[in-house]
């Protein structure tokens, strides 16, 4: 885990500004929930920390380090999309290997960490599956490890 | 089992009357050509619905190259796939890389493009003919092959993008971020990610692409005169050059001709459907 700071962020599209200087700290391990009416700028937010869209002014901070001009993929972040976002042409193992696969790590360690996350959601029978194959529920569990 | 309404009978009865005829309408010429392709030379013009001396001698005529008009056959068939499977391959390396970059990298420009790609298409092919001749005569590839397959792209290209950014835009655009998050650069989400979930369009447009060159007779003609450059397809409006043209050996060639397309239809058949990225995002 880290630690996340906003200082007041800004986000327009064009001329039109959603987020208006937003400011907050969440600190190293606390659990942190955004409530508010749909199109208040919640998943605008998350997607600005995740690195999805860009930032119009303020700084972002993830464990000590700016990452205002950090690609997403170097922010060590994970994300859970809200619609899944499953690749639905992988196995659900694939799935939760490919961000490892990316990151050339050795066929060894990816197999054994597919291996434990799927012990711990109890996904191991559906690993060979593909995610057409899968409830609604086991595709949750699914787009979990996969981010 | 319930008695039909009458609804259903009439439709189903309109359906049949429509239907009929146009199967009569398609399928009469194929029969035609195979009846030609059958008949030895005399009884071609017969006029019967089946030949009295039904025969395959034509096809022996054809593949042995016996005729003056085929003394290329091979050659010429070998031309036509040569050209058909390039114009293939190179359409389906720029529409993809453009609707990859127009629909996924949404690069500047984008809309302006598509616009441009479907306006081509207010002029019709023949019309470019011309210009498209002097051009290649200006890079001095008339009567080389590259000719017919640049001219052949030029004219595929427009409608495969469209077709493929139409595709592409059905995507859910969540997958290019989670492959962003989990570390892809773009040609990573082109290649692992993109073009696996594009397959069934990615064939369907290789194979029109494919079936537009080798079925091309105009550009084919005036691009290609060496008879060892030709297709098939202007080799055979070639036979109808003399007083006497062999019509059954016209019709068993082109009979052979178009088999070719309706087996790639056959084998491909299944790629046509979608259906590949059911259960990637909550509906």
């Amino acid at each position: 885990m880290a630690s996340v700071s906003f200082q007041s962020v800004e986000k327009a599209f064009g001329s039109t500004k959603v987020i208006h200087g937003i400011g907050f700290d969440i600190h190293d391990g606390e659990f942190m929930v955004l409530v508010g009416p749909s199109g208040c700028g919640k998943s605008t937010l998350l997607r600005m920390l995740a690195g999805l869209e860009e930032i119009t002014g303020g700084t972002i901070a993830i464990d000590g380090k700016v990452v205002n001009d950090m690609e997403s993929k170097d922010r060590d972040i994970a994300m859970v999309f809200q619609s899944y976002a499953l690749y639905p042409h992988m196995t659900v193992a694939d799935n939760m290997a490919f961000s490892l696969k990316l990151r050339k790590a050795d066929p060894k360690t990816i197999e054994e960490r597919v291996a434990r996350a799927a012990k711990i959601l109890n996904l191991q029978p559906f690993l060979k599956r593909y995610p057409r194959e899968l409830s609604d529920a086991r595709r949750d569990q699914g787009a979990a490890p996969a981010a | 089992m319930k008695a039909p309404t009458w609804r259903q009978v009439s439709t189903e009865a309109k359906l049949l009357l429509i239907g009929i005829p146009v199967a009569i309408w398609t399928l009469l010429p194929i029969y035609h050509l195979f009846l030609f392709s059958i008949s030895p030379k005399e009884d071609a013009f017969a006029g019967k619905l089946w030949p009295d001396h039904p025969t395959l001698h034509n096809f022996e005529v054809v593949f042995r190259e016996q005729h003056y008009y085929l003394s290329h056959f091979w050659l010429q068939i070998w031309n036509s796939l040569l050209i058909a499977v390039t114009v293939g391959v190179l359409t389906l390396l720029v529409a993809t890389g453009a609707a990859f970059a127009i629909s996924r990298l949404k690069v500047r420009g984008g809309r302006a493009v598509m616009n441009l790609a479907l306006f081509t298409y207010f002029i019709p092919a023949a019309f470019l003919a011309v210009p498209m001749y002097k051009t290649m005569s200006s890079y001095g590839l008339l009567n080389n092959q590259w000719a017919l397959i640049l001219a052949m792209v030029t004219i595929a290209a427009p409608y495969s993008i469209w077709v493929l950014k139409q595709a592409s835009d059905k995507l859910p655009y969540e997958l290019d971020e989670a492959a962003r998050i989990d570390g892809a650069s773009p040609l990573q989400l082109f290649r692992l990610v993109y073009m696996p979930l594009m397959t069934p369009s990615l064939v369907a447009i290789g194979t029109y692409a494919l079936l537009l060159a080798w079925n091309e007779y105009l550009y084919a003609f005036l691009l290609l005169s060496n008879e060892r450059q030709i297709t098939l397809s202007v080799a055979l409006g070639n036979f109808l050059a003399a007083d006497d043209s062999p019509w059954e050996l016209l019709m068993t060639v082109g009979l052979i001709y178009a088999l070719p397309p309706a087996a790639i239809y056959y084998v491909f058949r299944r790629y046509m459907v979608g259906g590949l990225t059911a259960g990637a995002v909550k509906s």
